[in-house]
């Protein structure tokens, strides 16, 4: 069976769209990511587990200070713990992310844009899904149990 | 990230396509980003968007993010930071590293005035 899900782009604490992107940097572990597309979509075929991003998207909070952006030696000298402790409450993860009842194939994504506001739309094939698969994001990598 | 100095006044842009193929030869991945740096997870040099200039991505900082994977290997930002360096110092260093690599026959989609900015900035920032 295929699902429609529709994920809006909603204002974030700014008032600011919200960004649909596969970088959610420092909030969430980007290797979490990396089925995702420049726009947060995931890539058709790709099978989604509980637990995994469906749509990435993310937003800036009150916190958000443009001054206050880890530089070189943060960006490429920390580990990702240290980043998100230090910058990621500048931001607010606004992804979906899959359950037991939205887990599945993915066959077609796409980004619409209606009524002015953009719109994730995922067709999924759930009876795709491998019962039994879990997806945790408890330790420090994601990692997928059978 | 925070900023140093302004790309697009050192040196102009390369396309998209272009830039993807440039990292595929060092044999990384290219992403478009919130944030540009090198991403360990994707093996691939992101560029933010808002670094783009009408859709063209800056040469130097095509060049220090690949710089930047290269440098993995040594934990070069890690070893900085021990050193006590200031973030303009470290960034002098990975730029005398891309111009040690250019006179060695790679960037070579670097101009010589990209080369000569560089040399120009390296001073600055040492």
């Amino acid at each position: 069976m295929t699902k429609k899900i529709t994920v809006v782009a909603d204002k974030d604490e700014l008032g600011e769209p919200e960004e649909f992107t596969w970088d959610l940097f420092p909030v969430v572990d980007p290797s979490a990511t990396v089925h995702l597309d420049a726009n947060g979509l995931p890539k058709v075929g790709t099978r989604i587990a509980p637990g995994m991003i469906l749509v990435g998207k993310i937003g800036k909070t009150r916190k958000f200070d443009r001054s206050r952006q880890p530089n070189v030696l943060e960006l490429h000298g920390l580990s990702f713990d240290e980043l998100r402790s230090r910058f990621g409450s500048m931001w607010k993860d606004g992804s979906l992310y899959a359950n037991s009842e939205t887990a599945g194939v993915i066959e077609n994504a796409s980004i619409e844009t209606v009524h002015g506001q953009q719109v994730a739309v995922i067709l999924i094939n759930v009876e795709a899904s491998r019962p039994g698969l879990s997806y945790s994001l408890s330790g420090d990598r994601p990692t997928i149990e059978a | 990230m925070k900023k140093l100095y302004e790309y697009w006044a050192i040196s102009s842009g390369v396309t998209q396509q272009e830039a993807a193929a440039i990292t595929k030869s060092e044999g990384f991945g290219f992403e478009i980003g919130r944030i540009s740096r090198f991403e360990n997870a994707r093996n691939s040099v992101v560029i933010a968007k808002e670094a783009l200039k009408d859709g063209l991505v800056n040469r130097t900082e095509l060049a220090e993010e690949i710089q930047h994977g290269l440098d993995r290997a040594s934990h070069a930002a890690s070893r900085a930071t021990t050193r006590g360096l200031a973030p303009a110092e470290f960034h002098a260093e990975v730029f005398t590293r891309i111009i040690e690599r250019y006179k060695a026959g790679s960037y070579q989609f670097l101009a010589p005035e990209d080369i000569d900015s560089i040399r120009t900035l390296i001073n600055q920032l040492g």
